[in-house]
């Protein structure tokens, strides 16, 4: 422990921190003229604070929808149905035919351009 | 019938005549020798040897990791290949990894000309240690995630950089315990909670302890939903998590497209040992907002990143070697780690309240822990906590801002300790 020079350590640690924080303050800043420059290029440059106000609305989302991002949040971490595992199928023995299965119908995906 | 017993009296001729030469010559063999090597060159004989029973011990740790991947489910994409590669590389005699060819921080070119003394796991490791893999993975999460967020509320950058105050913190503690700077840079990398970020950091400044630093990164980004909560919870009150923030806005598709050759071009030229993490990163993300190269961001986002996983995790696994493994800077390491992940979700809660002190607009101070990188887990978590206090308040996107903005923070502490220390 006494062989660590602390004063470089210190220094290691000051310049990190005062980095880290520098170059994401800077991209704060940056990004904020990136914003205003495209926004200036879709000529809502001359957009008045209202309408400024109007992009960043602060209006949360209503009861209802409110309702519907939980009910969807709660399908989704909580509750999925427990699967039985078993299969309940009754297997037919049957002759295989291309021309009966359903993976050169049911699971082809339709071409999209 | 006699036909039979002819063909099978021919086939008995034949197969004399062919025994013949070898029968001849059987006295010149030693069989109790022959038997006797091939007992000695079996792994359970070498286990007796030396300190092999080790091996045994990691073995065991493997079990561990495989128990804590497929039963606990704990980041099993990776704990699981992580902890092959540990079973594979301790099993004596396989000769799979060989440490030697990479002592002393550097590859021994010369001596991989011998294929016979070179293993499948040293050709694998080699992506590691080229820094390689990480950067691909980094391609992969840039295509993965969403800035959308963090351009709305380009605030979420402090908070990103609040959480990177852990891998500092660390930096120090680990000096203070007798860590040179090269293993405490690469210790106090974990407090930034991204896997990659920390085995490409290791594997440039100290590749001996990559094995445990993985390990102890991947496990506790795997417990983030346990260390997380009480840390947000005694840093903040009832009333600060009941905070409702405000709709965020909706972000332009040029300001998407923008922002990754803007952050790739301004980072790198400040910082360019950061150069290689944040360019894939960003290379990714321009792949997936630009929309015109889908089918390559589809592969970065699945098959590629896929498949350096499985090598990735292998070779970290297969570093963890008995002597590399079983001694107390292991046990360090993990103390260590785990502090560095509560110092810097503490960090972001506390920039929170600060930054909370001067604006109009409250923000809830929760979203501060997503600063450390864990991406989704840790805004999963602020999403949590935030509902148990007011089951009407949807964290989530909020806190994706600061935890896309630990991924920046953490690959810039990274490549600041590498350009420090490297």
């Amino acid at each position: 422990m006494l062989a660590i020079n602390w004063s470089y350590a210190l220094l290691v640690t000051g310049m990190g921190i005062g980095t880290v924080f520098l170059l994401l303050v800077v991209l704060i800043w940056i990004i904020a003229l990136q914003t205003k420059a495209i926004h200036a290029g879709n000529g809502l440059a001359k957009s008045t604070p209202s309408t400024q106000t109007a992009v960043t609305t602060d209006t949360h989302p209503t009861p209802h929808e409110q309702a519907a991002i939980a009910m969807a949040m709660h399908l989704y971490f909580d509750a999925h149905d427990e699967e039985p595992h078993v299969i309940t199928i009754q297997e037919v023995e049957r002759r295989y035919s291309p021309w009966s299965s359903k993976i050169y119908s049911m699971r082809n995906m339709t071409m999209t351009k | 019938m006699k036909q039979i017993k002819n063909y099978l009296f021919r086939i008995a001729a034949l197969a004399g005549l062919l025994i013949t030469p070898f029968a001849a010559s059987a006295e010149e063999v030693d069989l109790e020798g022959s038997i006797l090597k091939f007992l000695n060159d079996t792994g359970f004989s070498r286990l007796a040897e030396n300190n092999n029973w080790l091996c045994l011990v990691m073995i065991g740790v493997a079990c561990l990791l495989f128990y804590l991947a497929i039963v606990k489910k704990f980041e099993p994409l990776l704990l699981l290949p992580i902890a092959f590669g540990m079973l594979l590389t301790n099993l004596p005699g396989a000769g799979l990894y060989h440490a030697e060819l990479f002592e002393g921080g550097h590859i021994h070119w010369a001596n991989f000309a011998d294929a016979n003394n070179v293993g499948l796991l040293d050709y694998i490791y080699l992506g590691v240690k080229l820094g390689i893999y990480p950067c691909i993975i980094f391609i992969g999460v840039g295509a993965m995630t969403d800035f959308g967020p963090l351009l709305a509320n380009p605030k979420s950058f402090l908070l990103g950089a609040a959480a990177q105050i852990g891998i500092f913190a660390t930096f120090l503690g680990a000096l203070a315990i007798g860590f040179n700077y090269a293993e405490a840079g690469s210790i106090g990398i974990i407090g930034g909670a991204d896997g990659p970020t920390a085995i490409y950091l290791t594997s440039k400044l100290s590749p001996n302890l990559l094995g445990p630093i993985a390990v102890a990164a991947y496990s506790y980004m795997a417990l983030v939903p346990v260390i997380q909560p009480p840390i947000m919870k005694m840093l903040t009150t009832q009333k600060e998590r009941e905070i409702v923030m405000q709709q965020l806005r909706k972000v332009s598709k040029t300001e998407k497209i923008v922002f990754p050759i803007v952050v790739t071009v301004f980072v790198s030229l400040l910082l360019p040992s950061a150069a290689p993490l944040i360019g894939c990163l960003m290379l990714g993300n321009l792949m997936r907002e630009s929309g015109v190269v889908e089918r390559l961001s589809k592969t970065v986002q699945n098959e590629l990143m896929n498949i350096t996983t499985i090598f990735l995790g292998i070779s970290v696994g297969a570093t963890a070697t008995a002597s590399a493994f079983l001694n107390y800077q292991t046990l360090a390491i993990l103390l260590i780690g785990i502090l560095a992940f509560s110092i810097g979700s503490a960090g972001g809660v506390l920039l929170a309240k600060f930054m909370n002190l001067f604006l109009k607009n409250k923000i809830n101070p929760l979203i501060g822990s997503a600063g450390v990188s864990a991406v989704p887990m840790a805004a999963r978590v602020s999403q949590n906590v935030g509902q148990e206090a007011n089951p009407g308040n949807f964290l989530l996107m909020h806190a994706m801002g600061p935890n896309v903005a630990g991924v920046i923070g953490s690959a810039v502490a990274a490549g600041i300790l590498l350009s420090f220390l490297g």
